[in-house]
Order: C-alpha cells, then structure tokens, then sequence
C-alpha cells in the first residue's frame, strides 16, 4: 500500500484559484434575497459569529425561561433611588427613572420579547399554513379569498395596521400576539402555498388521489410534510422581525403594559433622560439589536442549512 | 399583459372597499363610547348624545356607506378630538409634505449611498470591503430605528452637540433650521432602508456578475468600469426599483416610530396622536390614505418590473 500510494509531500501542488474554484464559503449573509451560490453537500461553514450568536440566544432563552428563579430583584418595585448610576452589586446597570433595578427589567424584558416572537411566529405558521393548503387543494373559491384576505393585509403598511388595532383593543400578551401574527400572514400564506402548488402535480399527490384519500389526508399527510421545512425556515427569518416588530410596538406604549418590562418600553422610558442618564435608553437599545443580530445569523444559517432557495424571503 | 392589469384593478378596488369597510367598524369597536376616550368622565346622556351626532347608533351598513360617499366627494370627516372643528384632509394636508420631504431625502440618501457600496463590495467578493459592508449592513437591519436613534441621539445632540435631537422647524420658515432639523431623522431612517438596498443590489449584481455574457464583455476588453456599469448595474437594477418602491411605501406610512423618536409633525405623528386620542375619524383617513398610496405604488413597481424583466411575465 505504501508503495502506491503518493506521498503527500510530493503531491504536486495546485494553484486551485486559477480554476475559479471558491476555496471559502460566503460569510453568512442576513436576509440575503438571493442566497449565495452553494451546493446541497456544501455545509455553512460554522464560523465564529455563528458560536457566539448561538451562545447569546441559547443565555438569553434561559435567562428568559427561569427570570422567577434567577437571585435578580424584583422588576416592578423600585429598589433605590430614581436614576442611580449603574455601579457593581445589585444595582449593576443602574435603575431606571423610577428606581427599578435594570437588570432585572432586562431579563423580565427578554421573557416578553420571547413569549411573543414565539407565540406569534407559531399561530402565523400554523394558521397561515392551513389556509395556504386548503387554497391550493381547493383552488377557486377558496383560493382567491386567501388571495384577498394576504392583499387586504399587504395593502396597510404593518406598524400602522398595529397601531390601527391598538386604537380599539387594550394590549395584552394575547392581544399583542394575535394583531402581530395577523400582519405576518399573508407571508406565511405565500410560502406554504408556492411550495405546495409545487407539489400537488405530484405523482404521490395523484397516487394518493386515485386511493381514493380524503382531502383531510392528502392535506396533512402529503402536502403538509413536504411544505414544512421551508415554513420553518420562513419561521426563523420572521422570528427576529416579530421581536423588531414588538420593541417598535413597545416603544409606542401600545404593546405590553406596564409594569410588565419590556425592552422597547425600557428604551422609550430612557430616552426622556437620554441626557442625564444615557445607560437607561443605550444599555437596552444595545441588546435588543445584539439580540435580533444574533437571531438574523441563525436564521441565516437555518436557511443555508435547509438550502432553500425557493423561499422569497418577502 | 392587459388580462393582468385588469385583474389587478379589480382586486385593488376590492381590497380597497375591504380597508375601508373595516376602519368603520373600528369606531363601533371601541368599548363604551369614543365620547369617554375623548372628554374623560362624561354623563352617559351625554355619551348617547354624541353617539347620535356622530351618526354612531346608525347601523354599520349606513355609517360605511355615509362614509364612503362621502370619501368620494373629497371629505373625510371631521376629527373628533378637535370637537369636529378640524376637517381630517385638513390635518393630513399640513402634514403629509413634511413626511414627505423626509421620506424623499432618505430614499435619495440611501439611494447614493447604497449603489456604489454594492459595486464596489460585489466586485469584490470576499475582499476586506465585501466582509466589511456585509457585516455591518447585517448589524444596521437589526437595529430598528428608535434603536439607531438613540444611540445616534446619544452621540450627536447629547455628547457632541452638533445638532438639535429635536424640534422641527418647517421648510416655509427656515431652510437652514428644516435642514438642521431633518439630518438626524433621515440618517435614522437610512440605517433602516440602506442596508436592504445593500443587500439586494450586492446579491443581483453577484449572481449577474457570474453570467456569460460579463465575462465576454471582459475579454473583448471594454475596461472594468464600464461593465460593472453598463452590463452589469443595468440589469441587476430591476429588483432594485421593486425594493426602492416597497421601501418607500415604509418611508411614507411607516416612519411613525422615526417621527414620534424625534418629534416631526408629520402623518405618522398623527397617526400617533390619533391612536392615543381615540380619534377614529382621522385614523381612518390616514390608514385609507397610505393604503391607497401603498397599494398604487406595489402594483407600479410590479408592472414596472415585468416591463423591465420579461421573464417574469411568463410565469
């Protein structure tokens, strides 16, 4: 075996950039309309941005899902006096105009942010699939009313559709989710329908047509797996802009109330004394855009992951 | 091509009629009536009183079709919070050309900035420049604007003080203050519009880039330049002017956060106010408004497109 085989060393070497072969992948691009041109074996390279995206959301989930149990003071009581600077100890990041300690207004802050990109990006999937699936099994009637109701939504620019619904409703974690996931719709009816019009020309569509398979079944069990994993993908690209959505909502006083936190809230309530005390409005603005990066950079690597291409992002 | 037109207007027409519809039933959503929301503890005879005036105990069908026909004489209603002194085209008129200036600079800004980054980074790929601008392009669509904004507050006004970080003054008054005025507003909305032009133009000129036809305008030697120019801007610009066309849509209706952030008078403000006053009359003008806007502007830029593209038309 030695004998034959070649030493490395004496391999003759190649000078592979003459061949116009890209040596390195892209770096991840965000939202890139037209994905970076890569293979189906071709893995997205795991860079360094991706560990520390991974890292920041996987603490910030955590801090989100167990705040009750962290040794953090209370988010609603006022611990110290109004504005204190932030110093170490238990006021690490100061307190806000009223004197509630900041850090755990943040962490309480990260648990809305979640609660609600979450819960909206799963009931727009959900309910955007089903109806994505019925108007390209039905077509027709159907179809043209999911047609319609993505077109009356489209035609309202998003934040002013949300404040329109704010003007009538009170805000509520369930009022916030549902007007959210209402503007993300149309996006999730697209998806899923471009992917299943795709395959209910199918062979295995038709097959299980010629069974005799009820509409129920095919729906569920023929469309429904083969549009799931661009939904997904569709899913993490919307997550992070449900979170820029809901601090935007935030900022507005029109989402969560107070005194539940909320980081959007945090940084309007800053802002007032952006001159005296900058922490207030710099230290939330600071994670919230940390905090959507780092979602962009996994959704990103989802998509590349999944290698859609078929999937408009908008 | 005309099939499509047609079947376009109709749905525009539909879609239209369906907001409108949906902003009359906004004001029967209100819980009680609006008369609490505006004049704070009032007598309930009261509140039945105004109710009647304002043709709310009218059912919905009346009140959509009052409104409607009314629409279409050019009046939409009197706003509320002002004790019906103050007609809603009026409100809207003194504020839709400050958005409007806004908007029409940061779309320019964005525009001058966002072209050259994207030819220099994707004549590139993978250079320094590339990585650089697509990093801090993704790092800009993460910050939304009250974000940007007050860090830029924060640095400019407060820490520099170069600039006001608030108080508009109007064009009619002072060019030089309105100017003043407006940098840090409209440098807030191109962090927001920029890097999505970035990253759309730099995607289309890099797929386009990898097509024959540039490399056979490279080896008859035209310099490299006048490629990237005129083979390879040229058609990489039509998703550019869908993008451009959807964005200033945003700028127009959706700059309420930009305007609240910095205190400009303009229809998102408004919009703003409305919400918080329970002002439905004038809410319903503004959403009517941008829709339309909105809506008009989509289907042009996608007419727009398949004229550009005629590839799209076939499917």
């Amino acid at each position: 075996m030695d004998g034959i085989m070649p030493d490395k060393a004496r391999e003759p070497k190649i000078d592979m950039s003459a061949f116009n072969v890209q040596k390195h992948r892209r770096a991840p691009r965000v939202l890139g309309l037209s994905a970076p041109v890569a293979s189906r074996r071709m893995r997205p390279r795991r860079s360094l941005t991706l560990i520390l995206a991974t890292t920041w959301v996987a603490f910030a989930l955590l801090l989100a899902i167990t705040a009750n149990w962290l040794p953090i003071r209370s988010p609603i009581v006022p611990i110290g006096a109004s504005n204190a600077p932030p110093h170490w100890g238990s006021q690490f990041l100061g307190l806000d105009v009223v004197g509630r300690s900041m850090v755990s207004r943040i962490v309480y802050g990260a648990r809305t942010s979640y609660v609600i990109a979450i819960g909206t990006t799963a009931i727009a999937l959900c309910v955007g699939c089903l109806i994505g699936l019925l108007a390209v099994y039905f077509r027709g009637v159907v179809n043209f009313f999911a047609d319609l109701l993505a077109n009356v939504i489209l035609s309202i620019p998003g934040l002013l559709l949300l404040i329109t619904i704010a003007s009538v409703v009170t805000p509520s974690y369930e009022e916030v989710i549902g007007a959210i996931s209402l503007v993300l719709l149309p996006g999730f009816i697209r998806v899923s329908r471009s992917i299943a019009l795709a395959q209910i020309e199918g062979l295995y569509v038709v097959a299980a047509h010629g069974l005799g398979a009820s509409p129920a079944r095919i729906i569920t069990r023929e469309l429904l797996p083969n549009t799931l994993v661009a939904l997904i993908t569709y899913a993490g690209i919307v997550l992070p802009s449900v979170m820029l959505t809901e601090g935007g909502l935030s900022y507005l006083g029109l989402g969560i109330p107070p005194p539940a936190s909320s980081w959007g809230e945090m940084i309007a309530l800053g802002q007032a004394d952006l001159a005296q005390a900058p922490w207030q409005a710099i230290i939330p603005s600071i994670i919230f855009a940390v905090n959507v990066f780092a979602l962009f950079i996994l959704a990103d690597w989802l998509r590349a992951r999944l290698d859609l291409k078929g999937v408009d992002v908008q | 091509m005309l099939r499509f037109v047609v079947s376009r207007l109709g749905l525009i027409v539909l879609a239209m009629l369906l907001v409108t519809f949906c902003t009359t039933l906004l004001a029967g959503l209100i819980p009680g009536s609006p008369a609490f929301a505006i004049y704070g503890e009032v007598p309930l005879s009261f509140a039945r009183a105004w109710n009647k005036s304002h043709g709310l105990d009218n059912s919905i069908w009346v009140q959509y079709w009052h409104w409607l026909s009314n629409a279409f004489h050019g009046n939409l209603g009197t706003s509320w919070a002002s004790d019906g002194t103050e007609s809603v085209s009026f409100l809207m008129g003194q504020r839709i050309p400050v958005t409007v200036e806004i908007a029409v600079v940061a779309m320019v800004v964005s525009l001058v900035i966002a072209i050259p980054v994207a030819l220099v980074a994707a004549s590139r790929q993978n250079g320094i420049i590339d990585r650089f601008v697509t990093g801090v392009a993704s790092i800009w669509s993460a910050s939304p604007p009250f974000v940007s904004g007050v860090i830029l507050v924060a640095l400019v006004a407060d820490h520099w003080r170069l600039l006001p970080s608030e108080g508009f003054v109007s064009i009619g008054t002072s060019l030089g203050q309105n100017l003043e005025g407006i940098v840090l507003p409209v440098i807030t909305l191109v962090f927001v519009v920029a890097p999505f032009f970035i990253r759309v133009l730099q995607g289309d000129l890099v797929s386009i880039l990898n097509e024959d036809f540039v490399s056979a305008a490279r080896s008859r030697g035209i310099p490299e330049w006048y490629v990237m120019t005129r083979h390879v801007l040229r058609p990489a610009s039509a998703s550019l002017v869908t993008v451009a066309g959807l964005s200033f849509g945003y700028l127009l209706g959706g700059s309420i956060i930009v305007e609240v952030f910095y205190g400009i008078p303009g229809l998102g403000n408004l919009a703003f106010n409305a919400v918080n006053n329970k002002d439905i009359p004038v809410l319903q003008g503004i959403v009517v408004c941008v829709s339309l806007f909105f809506i008009v502007v989509n289907t042009v830029v996608e007419l727009l497109y398949r004229i550009l593209d005629p590839r799209v038309r076939i499917t």
